[in-house]
């Protein structure tokens, strides 16, 4: 009886950190780890600053072309907005349309999986021909890359409804229309969503991608993807490696956007209804 | 103190005759199967796993069709428009919509026969009342225990007035205790509602305490084998069960069900 004390005392003082400190320590020390690795090996190895630039040097450049930096990243953003629009209403319609029939998925679904292993590379001068340089062409990329995330998994919702509900809107002879909104909506509404943010990260790629190979350059106007596109040409490697973060950051600010509005709609939901996940 | 026997009425409520049922992939289900149950009768199907009791069950609410045969509810073909909401099935899960509350859980039958508002009245809080939710209207399913969800799934079914419920080993999945809690309150839910209940399970105790009949089923292709009758008067309470009269009964029950196997 007497030992319980010291333990009961050691469970409290352990539970004194706070979870979001418990939470974040782990990364931060694996990031000071690994510029400190990094740092090492360059002075260690004398490695030139093209080949690779020391975290100094990035965060340098970075301020240094913040102006054109910031100007790129909007760009992306406004063109992985729109993918993403598009891959939303487009990719619910295409669900809806395969999960119609089983003849329609049947007839259907092996095209869009083509389309999905199809390189990008062996697709874009096609879109190029086109949409030409710019814009459309780097949102049509876009949505070819992130498109079937939101297909598969709200094709998935739209047909997984339980059999017994299906029956229960039988029993009350509920209509087709009840049957979609009342039941089979809201049951794929948790699917839909894992399809959107798998989307939200996979359109700010998309988009990158979509610049480099049909951005229109000059001046940092064309997105990220020109920017990297230019500064790997030039063998501008610190410029480079800052807009390779600039892009990983959009990257994960994008996706904690649609992540909080999944959860806004997703509210009333179980959670373990949430976790579809693969 | 003499407790008022129920008389049973002589009116025919559920009319199966001659029914088979064979699946698409070829499995004949049930095969030749006559069932007449009279209007406040408390039926219990018993039988073997795969025996084609849910089959029966889904055919007589019409969510399924017989291959052969007839099916009549009140002299109506099962799943007809005059039927709607006269039938009400509660299943072995409790199949709530997890996006709504326990309430709206239970409005959903009114929504779906598009009974207006204004025509609902006190339904729904009666229906919570009678299975003892009325606390938990605005809970959500996942808050709940299997047990009050099982209540949901009941109150929901109650809703519409159902002259007829169809239950399909609703309480398999929970534990003992809950279990009888539920046999003694679905007692209660049919001396308030005057319901006709036909009611799959696999437990022998649990079907002498509700039933006035138990009709045993044999393997599959199912058909009816014998039949059981248990006079004790309703309503039965929990007491019921330490009467030598329920032990004579289980025992007569389980040396009918050795046959089936
Ligand atoms: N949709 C279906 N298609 C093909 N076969 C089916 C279908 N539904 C049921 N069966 C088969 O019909 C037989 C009877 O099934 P049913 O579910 O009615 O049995 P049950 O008596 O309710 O069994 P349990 O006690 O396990 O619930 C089983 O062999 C089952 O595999
Ligand atoms: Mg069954």
């Amino acid at each position: 009886m007497t030992e319980a004390k010291p333990i009961a005392r050691v469970q409290s003082t352990k539970s004194k950190v706070p979870a979001w400190l418990e939470r974040i320590f782990p990364p931060m020390v694996s990031f000071v780890f690994f510029v400190t690795i990094w740092q090492s090996v360059i002075l260690i190895a004398q490695l030139k600053p093209y080949i690779l630039p020391s975290p100094l040097g990035v965060i340098n450049s970075a301020i240094e072309h913040r102006e054109s930096l910031l100007s790129s990243a909007w760009f992306t953003f406004q063109a992985s907005f729109v993918a993403f629009l598009v891959v939303m209403v487009l990719g619910t319609a295409l669900s809806f349309l395969l999960s119609s029939s089983k003849f329609i998925e049947k007839a259907l679904y092996p095209y869009a999986v083509m389309l999905q292993s199809t390189p990008v590379i062996a697709i874009a001068p096609i879109i190029i021909i086109w949409f030409n340089i710019g814009f459309a062409s780097i949102v049509t990329i876009s949505v070819i890359i992130a498109i079937f995330a939101v297909v598969a998994n709200t094709t998935q919702g739209l047909i997984s409804v339980e059999n017994n509900m299906q029956n229960l809107f039988k029993l009350y002879g509920a209509s087709k229309s009840q049957t979609l909104f009342k039941l089979r909506l809201p049951f794929a509404l948790p699917y839909m969503v894992t399809g959107w943010r798998i989307a939200a990260a996979q359109v700010v790629i998309g988009t990158i991608v979509g610049e480099y190979m049909a951005g229109a350059g000059g001046g940092g106007m064309g997105g990220l993807g020109i920017i990297i596109a230019e500064t790997s040409a030039r063998l501008q490697t610190g410029y480079l490696f800052a807009s390779a973060l600039s892009a990983a950051l959009l990257g994960i600010a994008f996706f904690l956007m649609v992540n909080f509005f999944g959860h806004l709609l997703l509210k009333n939901w179980h959670e373990s209804a949430v976790q579809h996940e693969n | 103190m003499s407790t008022p026997v129920s008389l049973p009425s002589t009116k025919t409520l559920v009319r199966v005759h001659g029914v088979d049922k064979q699946y698409a992939n070829g499995t004949i289900a049930i095969e030749g199967v006559n069932l007449e149950v009279k209007e406040n009768e408390f039926v219990s199907l018993v039988g073997p796993s795969g025996c084609g009791k849910s089959t029966l069950l889904r055919i007589i609410a019409g969510l399924g069709d017989a291959t052969a045969g007839e099916v009549s509810v009140d002299g109506q073909q099962p799943g007809s428009l005059q039927n709607r909401g006269q039938s009400s099935f509660v299943f072995q899960e409790a199949t709530l919509l997890p996006w709504r509350t326990v309430r709206q859980n239970v409005e959903l039958p009114l929504e779906l026969m598009r009974m207006p508002k204004s025509r609902w009245g006190n339904v729904v809080s009666e229906a919570l009342e009678m299975v003892g939710l009325s606390g938990f209207v605005n809970a959500f399913p996942r808050e709940l225990s299997g047990g009050m969800k099982m209540r949901v799934s009941i109150a929901r079914a109650l809703v519409t007035k159902p002259r007829l419920l169809l239950m399909d080993e609703p309480f398999g999945a929970l534990d003992e205790i809950t279990r009888q809690k539920l046999n003694d309150d679905l007692m209660k839910v049919r001396e308030l509602t005057k319901a006709t209940i036909i009611f799959v399970t696999h437990n022998v105790f649990e079907a002498v305490f509700l039933s006035s009949r138990i009709v045993v089923m044999s393997v599959r292709p199912g058909r009816i084998l014998d039949e059981f009758k248990l006079d004790t008067p309703y309503p039965r309470h929990s007491e019921h069960r330490g009467t030598p009269e329920f032990a004579q009964g289980v025992n007569s029950v389980m040396k009918l069900l050795a046959h089936t196997h």
